[in-house]
């Protein structure tokens, strides 16, 4: 018998018993949605747990103070810097040729005065119009490199010198809604760094004004900070400061260059040696790697017992697949017996049986996958709903190939394993005994 | 089992392009207590240098306002002028003018004062130089005031001694304006006629709304006044 006969037989002999067929069909598709849904979901919430740790930055970037180490605090995540030391270009290039880094990103810091535009949003309700806060500007020709992420709107333009993005915290000092991020969009804001002019006699301060429009609203961990421009912002707002004459002590002003770095390693599991190596260069670092190393062995876990709990209900679907074949061996033994009087092996009996087994569990496999990322997908945007009520970054639950391709494989063996059995028993039947008993 | 692992590319935007480097736009503001915004409910938002820089710059431009209250010519020549100087100011607004008055400098030193401001904050020939003329102070309630029979609900007297009567005032203004149109035509600095612009609108029965409760300086209506005087005169000077 040909692969094609067998094939057509199989196909005959499953629309022949439609029902049996449709319900066997049913539990492996039920079956195969539980399993895709629940991988699914969790490898989704290990990339978005992993995501928020990393504040939308790479998981192997680690944060370098313009600080000393401090001796005592080497194996802390989040490590206490020791006393300032100055962090400029020469230590960015020594840490950048560190075997094991990916990119050095610097951030610079400037304290300012910030006057929300009269007919922004919020505006009115400052009392006074202005308040300080800190700017934070690093190269942002590669924001992937940073821990921001972008709630609405966009980051600036690289170089750009009259666009920020401001955080949520700015949305909470206007009192505005944060759920609704974007009204913020496009408003302007007047910022300016303070210096001080020893000779000018009432108000010690002066600030370099710059008109800036509000062209996105995110989330960063860069450095603390309640507005993200670029570095040449903030680096043009440093120098303006540090020109001061007279006594800066309210200012802050810091001399380093570089108000910290921002490293990426090769991977998570470099994260520890790379911080030894820059702690050895003489400054200060933080990463939460054991935190991610333990989130993800914890994530690991709740993925093993979810897909250990699809499985199950897989093979019991596909316990459905041998009873049901079973069942169908006893009723078809004269067509079996007609079937080797007329010529067809032993083989060819077998592989009818399985590919009628095969052929429920591919299809209940496909239909089966494209259920279980529906039902992911549904459960997504509960999620995001009540994300974004909480005023924080959805999650994103794109089509997972590997996961689906899985499903329809997995079901197809595991279907072709329990047809096994009846198929054997088929295969095995003697002729003249099947044509007899019937 | 197979790497699922879903687009990770929410938030996080592809690179933007980089901005073009614009030609650098730096406004400094050189001036006395009206510059500095006194007189203005919000200072940091009404002043006139901060209404002007607001409407008629581009968002490019930055700007510093150097204005000291009280300040007169030869006080500017020594503090804001030689800070402006470093700066490398594009553009340059001066108003000093009222100061000098009340402290009773002649118009020879005003005007041999103001030259050399006005040649120091000159940086290069592409400094554009906007210079206020005096406005007219007679019909202030604060100058009224300090006149004999003051009239009812008048302010305080801020002034020492009394002042000269308004036409002795007018003429003291007119050669300070001429003063200040020939110090501003050697250097090629535009005059901004602060003067008439004021008259205009004292005759048009806006005078009240112009001066702050001090009864001296402008109020923040006031303070929009200036401001599109000086965008007016701004908008008349070519641009290089």
């Amino acid at each position: 018998m040909s692969p094609r006969d067998a094939f057509a037989l199989a196909l005959k002999e499953v629309m022949r018993r439609l029902g049996r067929s449709v319900l066997t069909l049913m539990a492996v598709s039920l079956a195969a949605c539980l399993l895709t849904a629940l991988v699914l979901i969790s490898r989704t919430a290990e990339t978005e747990v992993l995501r928020q740790l990393a504040k939308g930055g790479p998981l192997a970037s680690i944060k370098v103070a313009a600080a000393a180490p401090d001796p005592s605090q080497l194996a802390n995540d989040n490590a206490r810097p020791g006393s300032p030391r100055d962090l400029g270009p020469e230590a960015a290039r020594a840490i950048g040729e560190l075997p094991d880094v990916t990119s050095v990103v610097p951030v610079i810091t400037s304290r300012m005065i910030f006057v929300p535009s009269t007919g922004a949003p919020g505006a009115g309700r400052l009392q006074p119009s202005y308040f300080f806060d800190t700017a934070v500007g690093a190269d942002l020709r590669d924001p992937s490199l940073l821990p921001i992420s972008v709630l609405a709107g966009r980051l600036p333009a690289p170089g750009s010198l009259t666009e920020v993005a401001v955080t949520p915290g700015y949305l909470e000092r206007l009192r505005l809604d944060p759920t609704q991020p974007e009204k913020v969009l496009g408003a302007e804001l007047e910022m300016g760094p303070p210096r001080v002019f020893n000779d000018l006699e009432e108000q010690t301060f002066r600030a370099l004004w710059q008109r800036t429009e509000i062209v996105g609203v995110v989330a960063q961990e860069a450095a603390p900070g309640g507005i993200v421009t670029t570095i040449e912002h903030t680096r043009r707002a440093q120098r303006w400061s540090a020109a001061s004459d007279g006594d800066t002590g309210e200012l802050e002003l810091s001399n380093s260059p570089y108000t910290g770095l921002v490293v990426v390693a090769d991977g998570l599991d470099r994260i520890g040696k790379v911080r030894r190596q820059i702690t050895d260069i003489g400054y200060s670092t933080s990463a939460p790697e054991n935190l991610i190393a333990s989130v993800q062995r914890y994530l690991n876990v709740v993925e093993i017992v979810l897909t250990a709990i699809g499985s199950i209900a897989l093979v019991i679907a596909c316990l459905g697949i041998a009873n049901a074949l079973l069942a169908a061996v006893r009723e078809r033994r004269r067509e079996i017996g007609v079937l080797k009087a007329i010529g067809a092996r032993d083989r060819d009996v077998l592989f009818v049986f399985l590919i009628e087994a095969s052929l429920l569990g591919a299809l209940g496999g496909v239909l089966g996958s494209l259920g279980g990322w529906a039902a992911a997908s549904v459960v997504g945007i509960v999620v995001n709903s009540y994300l974004t009520v909480q005023g924080l970054l959805g999650v994103h639950l794109g089509p997972s190939w590997g996961v689906l391709l899985l499903g329809v494989l997995g079901s197809t063996l595991l279907a072709s394993v329990a047809g096994a059995v009846p198929a054997l028993k088929a295969a095995r039947l003697p002729a003249r005994e099947a044509v007899n008993e019937s | 089992m197979a790497t699922g692992c879903s687009d990770d590319d929410q938030g996080m935007p592809s690179s933007i392009p980089a901005t073009k480097p614009l030609p650098r736009l730096l406004y400094v503001a050189v001036g006395a207590s009206e510059t500095f915004g006194l007189g203005a409910t919000d200072p940091l938002r009404e002043s006139w240098p901060q209404v002007f820089y607001r409407k008629a710059l581009p968002r490019r431009a930055s700007f510093v306002n150097l204005g000291i209250p009280g300040a007169t010519v030869a006080d500017a020549l020594t503090k804001e002028a030689l800070y402006t100087a470093r700066l490398e100011p594009e553009l340059v607004t001066v108003w000093l003018n009222v100061n000098d008055i009340l402290s009773g400098v002649g118009v020879e030193a005003y005007e041999r004062d103001l030259d050399k401001l006005l040649k120091l904050v000159t940086t290069d020939d592409a400094t554009t130089v906007l210079i206020a003329n005096t406005p007219p102070l007679e019909w202030l309630p604060s100058y009224r005031a300090c006149l004999p029979n003051p009239p009812a609900g008048a302010p305080d007297c801020e002034f020492k001694g009394t002042w000269p009567r308004p036409k002795v005032v007018d003429r003291l203004i007119a050669t300070y304006n001429s003063a200040i149109d020939r110090a501003a035509a050697r250097v090629g600095a535009s005059v901004v006629d602060l003067h008439a612009a004021t008259l205009a609108l004292v005759r048009r029965g806006r005078g009240a709304d112009l001066v702050s409760g001090d009864g001296f300086h402008p109020s923040t209506e006031g303070h929009r006044e200036v401001a599109r005087a000086f965008t007016e005169a701004f908008a008349g000077v070519p641009q290089g």
